[in-house]
């Protein structure tokens, strides 16, 4: 708070400010080092872990915060969906709260009378126009809100993590509202969903504690924001240890790497050392997310190879995925070690490694399946003219 | 449609140094507020009441009960102070209605900026229509009082003189005082919090130092606070415009006026250069 006060002062006076001001006593950069450019018909897409900087970066583009270095050139009419429905009072009725919230981002009378009907149409929310907003559902209150921000003709549109809400014939509503509009702007916003900025987004910016980097491809650039949540640990092992996994290294095409194309080859070889013979051991891999859910797994008993080790022998073990059909991304690998009826448990390793999967588009599902294409398009025969 | 290309720049510069953009920019603004301010009034207003049970009854009650009770008092000879030129009931009302708009013009403002704070904190829209539409809410309710105040006038048969036209110039004068005060408090009061409870007792406290309810003519250590009290001169002369028509201090009338103009400009200044600082630390 004093700090404000003095702030305000210095403001007030007129001070000139250093080129490069430093930190006051429990201050941090929220955003630092940041610099782009944007031309219309770009979509820019501000990617990053939460508390990075992401919303401040917008509030400075608004104008709502100036900068404490360095400066920003904006051209044009700039629209913001970042707080659907402000202005709304609950006693009013949705169609007078259309009007506030319309003055609130800039949209004059006369323009909010003509696109009304754009806007009621856009709202979809009925006979509940003329009733007080009170009474909506807190869908109904975000599609009111949305829909008179879509109306906006702006030349630069920022958006700030919006576009969660609202079932899926919505949705596709906005996706269509705001490619519409990111036809003749530049476009930036905010998003935790990568499939989304994998189809919307031109280009990325990845923010972690205020800072940020460029990236012109958007499936590396999600892939440094899973890399934002990778924690270190330590590999947990368990495990009796009767049988052990040692040096395992990942490859493909003979090169050994962690980082692999969608659809690549993919090649794990790794010795297995045991105290006793066992005659057949299961040898199970499993890929998980960064947010460590299990989404895919590969192992000998499902491809009926046998396995089986001799005390105190080395086996080799070469394990080759021909076409690895995850969804591009970063994957924890975790292995296990254990008989065929699954009561003993001789190796179990969390977290071994993490591998990289890139692509050129980002999908939902962590599974892409890699399937053969057939299209044909039909001769045109008399009868479909009717 | 795209507006030919307006190019906006904002940098760490403090605003002050390119006087001429940032008074260009507070003109543009000002125009630009006034759609915002009226939506911001009306919805304010039709808020208000439409919720309540009696609705716009609410706006007439509380100044037609203090104004029977201060009859009732004055009948009963409970309170008597000082002479006055005009009935003394008629004398206190308007002072009661005059004091009101002056306390109501300090809080207004900043109790607008608390309300729109969510808006605020996100969005950048023109911030002269919050105050706009605080003031528009002020002299509505006390254009409600005064047009109560004409059947007090008619039942004590107080006479108004041609005076009476320039009384609109002393309401506005008020308001206009009291508006300097309250929106030189918007950046202290959106910082701590503690304002608001303060300008409450601030003005209980002013109001005995104020010829409201007694006359402006007493000596000794009250007489002089009193004479020294800006709203004083404000107040009398407005009071007398609206009866006597008779001016006793329009000279420092004058001065409280002219100190209020230029008060409410600088405020106005200074409220533009403090609010990117403000929002800064405002949560969202």
């Amino acid at each position: 708070m004093w700090y404000g006060v003095k702030d305000v002062a210095a403001e007030i006076v007129g001070l000139p400010k250093d080129r490069n001001p430093g930190l006051r006593n429990g201050e941090f950069w929220a955003v630092k080092d940041v610099s782009f450019e944007l031309r219309r018909g770009d979509c820019l897409g501000l990617i990053g872990p939460n508390g990075a900087g992401k919303s401040t970066m917008l509030k400075l583009l608004s104008g709502l915060i100036k900068p404490d270095g360095g400066s920003i050139a904006l051209s044009g009419r700039v629209g913001a969906l970042i707080e659907l429905g402000a202005g709304f009072n609950p006693v009013l009725t949705g169609r007078e709260n259309i009007f506030v919230n319309a003055a609130v981002l800039g949209i004059s009378r006369k323009e909010t009378e003509a696109r009304l009907d754009e806007i009621v149409d856009f709202a979809d929310v009925g006979d509940f126009l003329d009733t007080p907003v009170q009474s909506y559902s807190s869908g109904m209150q975000v599609r009111l809100g949305f829909a008179v921000a879509a109306s906006l003709r702006p030349d630069i549109l920022l958006i700030d993590e919006v576009l969660a809400v609202g079932d899926v014939g919505f949705r596709a509503k906005c996706y269509n509202a705001i490619s519409r509009i990111a036809e003749n702007a530049a476009v930036i916003f905010v998003s935790h969903n990568m499939p989304q900025i994998s189809r919307l987004a031109s280009s990325c910016i990845v923010m972690e504690h205020g800072s940020a980097r460029w990236f012109d491809h958007t499936g590396l650039a999600i892939s440094e924001y899973h890399r934002c949540f990778e924690t270190v640990g330590s590999v947990v092992r368990a495990g009796d240890g009767v049988a052990r996994i040692h040096s395992l290294r990942t490859s493909s095409e003979g090169i050994e790497t962690k980082t692999f194309h969608y659809g690549q080859r993919f090649c794990a070889e790794f010795n297995i050392e045991s105290s006793d013979d066992i005659e057949s051991l299961v040898v199970n891999f499993g890929f998980s997310t960064v947010g460590d859910e299990l989404v895919a797994e590969c192992n000998n008993y499902i491809s009926s190879f046998p396995i089986g080790t001799k005390a105190h022998h080395r086996t080799r073990v070469e394990m080759t995925i021909p076409n690895l059909t995850l969804n591009p991304g970063r994957y924890k690998v975790s292995a296990l070690l254990m008989s065929p009826d699954m009561t003993r448990h001789f190796d179990w390793l969390r977290h071994i490694m993490v591998i990289e999967v890139l692509g050129a588009r980002v999908a939902s599902a962590p599974q892409q399946f890699q399937a053969e294409w057939n299209a044909l398009v039909a001769p045109k025969r008399p009868e479909d003219d009717e | 449609m795209t507006d030919v290309a307006r190019k906006t720049v904002y940098d760490a510069q403090s605003l002050l140094r390119r006087p001429s953009i940032l008074f260009a920019e507070m003109w543009s603004d000002l125009l630009a507020s006034r759609e915002l301010a009226w939506r911001l009034f009306v919805r304010n207003l039709s808020a208000q009441y439409r919720q309540s049970l009696l609705g716009y009854v609410w706006l007439v009650v509380p100044p037609v009960a203090n104004t029977a009770l201060w009859v009732f008092l004055s009948e009963q000879r409970i309170v008597n102070v000082g002479h006055t030129d005009i009935p003394y009931p008629v004398y206190v009302l308007i002072g009661s209605v005059l004091w009101f708009g002056f306390t109501r013009s300090i809080t207004e403002p900043i109790t607008e900026i608390t309300t729109a704070k969510p808006m605020l904190a996100k969005i950048n829209f023109p911030r002269e229509a919050l105050i706009i539409a605080a003031g528009g809410i002020v002299l509505f309710e006390v254009l409600v009082r005064i047009v109560l105040l004409v059947p007090v006038f008619v039942l004590y048969g107080v006479q108004v003189t041609p005076m009476v036209i320039l009384a609109p110039v002393g309401v506005v004068a008020i308001l206009g005082l009291g508006f300097v005060f309250g929106v030189l408090l918007i950046p202290i009061g959106i910082l701590y919090t503690d304002i608001q409870k303060g300008i409450l007792v601030a003005t209980q406290f002013w109001f005995f130092l104020t010829p409201v309810m007694y006359t402006a003519d007493g000596g000794g250590a009250l007489g002089k606070i009193v004479a020294l009290n800006p709203v004083t001169p404000v107040l009398v002369t407005t009071r007398e415009m609206m009866t006597t028509g008779d001016l006793s201090r329009p000279f420092s009338f004058g001065v409280v006026v002219a100190f209020s103009v230029v008060a409410l400009l600088i405020g106005w200044l200074l409220y533009r250069l403090a609010l990117p600082h403000l929002i800064e630390r405002m949560s969202a």
